[in-house]
């Protein structure tokens, strides 16, 4: 019997055992990165799934582990890809103790639902999701941070316990459902951000926040990218630190008819006293190149939803350096490169529309400046034949031995993701 | 010559002879930590003085293979820098530099044996401060809080210090100088910083921490609430958090407690010694919001039966109030020749439960168990003070810590929030982990730390992988 013809009858198998809704023949949208998948199952629970992951593992299947695949196109295209193993149908609370500030889900519940249910108890969910579709999983096996990282912390902050099922169908726990602890080896660090290559979240309990009593977001215009840096400074060095701040490019931005100038938002949180005093101080500081106007509520929304919301362009990607030097980099990119930049947080996010045949050029351009200035990388966004040319995290970095090492620990036939995180692992 | 002898030699010649201690009479100030139950005197202790000299002793260690345990200034409650077995110790102390300071981008770079309080004391003419705040942490090095991942009284608002460290310069346990992590929190595939973080000095040596600098808040408001029963004190905190408030502390502090720092001419605070308990909370933030916090702090702690409020006016009256809870286990020292402070968390909410257990179980062995906790974090430390030399006394406090570790267990708590696991926890380790859940974490250790040359035998139970064993090893020891 050839390897096709196993693979085969087993899928059989497991669709006789768990039904159509565990199994089914792949489709063209299952597609992850122009790699076409064969299969797609979708365990309804954790045993299912371990089942299933110990099975691909032992037939040298290489999956792709899917939550609300709103995040597919992060990574380097795989480099062998048999089947998706989605966990769209392991969704649900499994405990909420409001009191605890903790929320456990199944890795397959979406940031929509969890947010839901914590607004009705005045609480917030810490994920500061792009998308409501994305999934405690997904979001946390990508690792990152949203948009209020300021007030949220680092998204690898956010998981208090992980369950994981590794390729071998073992399932392990790390952590716990309390606010602090330090028992034993911090693994879920090491699964928040892997991409699914150590293992696949089955379970994770998350830290929440109370939800602030006040909101305001302020709009920003001002004449140059330094006068919305000079205003960044200003307020790092008061200690008013807001819960979000994006300035943009008006392409990038929601539309400003008339405005050519450099947008932007700031988030402030908290009391009503405090914010309505912040929001007073920022006023004051603000140079005189920027006008600031307190947006009405709904409108301060819409902002960051915008904002939030992926848009599919040729080129994009993310740079990360000091908050000090990140501005910096925005006036240094081709005049037709289009950004937001989050400058409390260090974080320049790139795009460009064109034609292929010029990506290349501004791809090489924008990498160069980054390789300059030391800046971290990311290419979220590529023809797939450059994908192919770069790896989408840039350079090696010098741990790569050691986490080539971790990679073999967890995963040892590579059968998890292979290919799509760091090149060489 | 052994192996021993031969590292001692080389280190003396490669680094000087002040820097290798080796008689007996120097080194038996490190035969323990702060946990006085174990003890065993290193070989030899080194004292670098720098990444470099840190990388030429690991490497000497490693080419003789010859276990060393790193450490930092000693105050570790887990027995962690405690060798199991001949062993040369490696002591960062000398290293105390502040090697960056960067206040626009908020971050300091220092040495792993600076004193956690004397970043704060670099940067606090900027308005910054370096948040995690150990009650030891007059005495305690950065890099012990690495290894740990130490908490505070000021976690519940601001993390412990895994989210308080951007990035770490690391000897391996080969020798090998690495880096981790980034000071712009750039990460760069798996992150290594956290796993790295509350390894217990297993994985290698920080040498160079890069920490992130938070803002000092402009208001801060300190006050105790005397509380007749330990028990409301503890559901007036499930209270304030059900309300949203997010105190930068909430502590508790028993009656014995109290009597303890009351009768100490240094940690005396002016507590009211009748009270059976009392709540420090501590606000912060802006001027603009701070009064209605505090109101709504003392109303709900008045409606669930506080008997008064202080609140600290000056300086000097808030550092009074913080000096009965940072110097409460110093206090215990009157108490008794020896203590044995427990280190375990619960979910918040089942803390009223859990407190009374454990004053149940002090009482069904006949001991004096002083409780003093980050009560917002759920995170317990009853405190039972003993006399080692009272043989009979000594296995009660062992049953008694184990009994309330297991209860906290069962109610989904943890064995440590803040003190780690190290020698004196690791067997209990397989009361709350699976054998595949510990397997996962050996697989980490193996892949920094192959040969388990880098202080051997902490955090995991010992038996090579067999943690079935150590479960029934830890029964046969508590059934003696």
């Amino acid at each position: 019997m050839t390897t096709r013809e196993t693979t085969v009858r087993k899928l059989e198998q497991l669709l006789a055992r768990f039904g159509a809704e565990a199994v089914r023949d792949a489709r063209d949208e299952d597609a992850v990165l122009g790699a076409r998948p064969g299969w797609v199952l979708s365990p309804a629970d954790e045993v299912m799934l371990q089942e299933m992951l110990r099975w691909a593992d032992e037939s040298g299947q290489a999956i792709a582990p899917v939550g609300g695949r709103t995040q597919l196109d992060v990574g380097n295209a795989p480099e062998r890809l048999d089947g998706l193993v989605s966990l769209e149908r392991m969704s649900g609370i499994v405990d909420y103790p409001a009191g605890d500030l903790t929320i456990t889900v199944l890795a397959g519940t979406s940031a929509g639902e969890i947010a839901r249910a914590t607004a009705d108890q005045g609480q917030w969910s810490p994920l500061d999701a792009h998308d409501e579709l994305a999934t405690a999983g997904g979001l946390l096996a990508v690792g990152h941070s949203g948009m209020w990282r300021p007030h949220f912390g680092e998204l690898r902050d956010q998981a208090l316990e992980t369950r994981v099922v590794h390729s071998d169908g073992r399932v392990t726990r790390s952590g716990a459902r309390v606010v602090k602890n330090v028992t034993g080896y911090d693994l879920n660090k090491l699964f928040v951000g892997s991409l699914g290559t150590l293992g696949v979240l089955s379970q994770v309990c998350l830290r929440l926040k109370p939800k602030p009593e006040a909101a305001v977001t302020l709009h920003i215009e001002c004449g140059r990218v330094d006068d919305a840096i000079e205003l960044a400074s200003g307020l790092r060095r008061a200690g008013l630190d807001p819960a979000g701040m994006v300035f943009a490019t008006p392409d990038q931005a929601m539309p400003s008819p008339g405005s050519e100038r450099v947008v932007g938002v700031i988030e402030l949180l908290g009391s009503g006293p405090d914010v309505s005093w912040v929001a007073s101080r920022i006023e004051e500081l603000a140079p005189s190149g920027c006008a600031i106007e307190r947006l009405e509520p709904e409108v301060g929304s819409g902002w960051w939803q915008w904002l939030r919301k992926a848009r599919a362009t040729t080129l994009s990607g993310l740079l990360g350096l000091r908050p000090d030097a990140i501005g910096a980099l925005a006036s240094k990119l081709p005049s037709d490169v289009a950004w937001t930049l989050r400058p409390f947080e260090g974080r320049l996010e790139w795009s460009w529309d064109g034609a292929d045949s010029e990506a290349n050029d501004i791809l090489d351009a924008v990498r160069a400046i980054a390789t300059e200035h030391g800046a971290g990388w990311l290419l979220r966004s590529a023809p797939l034949d450059l994908r192919g040319r770069n790896d989408v995290f840039g350079e090696r970095p010098a741990t790569i031995e050691l986490q080539r090492r971790l990679r073999e620990a967890f995963d040892p036939n590579r059968n998890l993701n292979p290919g799509r995180f760091l090149r060489g692992l | 010559m052994s192996a021993f002898d031969a590292v001692i030699a080389t280190l003396k010649k490669q680094l000087g002879e002040a820097a290798v201690l080796s008689s007996p009479s120097e080194l038996i100030v490190y035969e323990c930590d702060a946990v006085t139950m174990h003890r065993r005197t290193p070989l030899a202790v080194v004292l670098p003085n720098s990444t470099g000299e840190v990388a030429v002793a690991v490497k000497a260690c490693h080419d003789h293979q010859v276990p060393f345990v790193p450490r930092g200034a000693g105050t570790g409650l887990s027995g962690g820098a405690v060798p199991i077995s001949d062993a040369i110790l490696i002591e960062t102390s000398r290293m105390r530099r502040v090697l960056e300071l960067d206040f626009e981008n908020r971050f300091a770079r220092v040495e792993a044996g600076l004193v956690n309080v004397e970043v704060s004391k670099a940067c606090e003419h900027a308005r910054l401060h370096y948040a995690p705040d150990p009650s030891s942490q007059t005495v305690c090095t950065v890099g012990g809080n690495v290894a740990e991942n130490s908490g505070g009284p000021h976690c519940l608002k601001y993390g412990a210090t895994t989210n308080h460290i951007l990035a770490l310069r690391v000897v391996l346990p080969n020798g090998e100088v690495i880096d981790l992590g980034r000071e712009d929190e750039w990460q760069h595939g798996y992150d290594l910083r956290g796993a790295f973080i509350g390894s217990e000095g297993t994985l290698g040596i920080a040498t160079e921490i890069t920490v992130r600098l938070v803002p000092t808040p402009p208001a801060i408001r300190t006050m105790l609430f005397p509380f007749p029963e330990l028990d409301a004190s503890c559901e007036a905190v499930g209270a304030i958090i059900r309300a949203g408030i997010v105190p930068a502390a909430l502590e508790i502090l028993d009656q014995n407690t109290i009597e303890a720092v009351e009768a100490s001419p240094h940690f005396r605070a002016g507590y009211p010694t009748d009270a059976a308990a009392v709540l420090l909370v501590e606000l912060d933030g802006l001027e603009a919001g701070i009064e209605s916090q505090v109101e709504s702090v003392t109303s709900l702690c008045r409606s669930h039966g506080a008997l008064e409020v202080h609140r600290a006016q000056t300086a000097q009256e808030r550092a009074a109030l913080w000096r009965g809870r940072k110097g409460a286990f110093g206090a215990m020292g009157r108490l008794a020749p020896d203590l044995f402070v427990q280190d375990v968390v619960v979910p918040r909410t089942r803390l009223p439960e859990i407190i009374r257990d454990v004053v149940d179980i002090g009482a069904q062995f006949g001991l004096r168990v002083s409780n003093v906790f980050h009560a917002g974090d759920g995170n317990l430390h009853p405190n039972i003070t003993y006399d080692r030399r009272d043989e009979d006394e000594v296995a009660r406090v062992r049953k008694a810590g184990s009994a309330i570790i297991r209860r906290c267990l069962e109610v989904g708590g943890t064995l440590s929030g803040e003190h780690g696991i190290g020698l004196d926890k690791a067997e209990y380790m397989s009361l709350l982990f699976t054998s595949d859940d510990l397997e996962s974490m050996a697989r980490l250790r193996e892949v920094f730390n192959p040969g388990e040359l880098c202080n051997p035998g902490k955090i995991l139970p010992s038996g090579g992988g067999c943690f079935d064993r150590a479960h029934a090893r830890l029964a046969a020891q508590e059934k003696a």
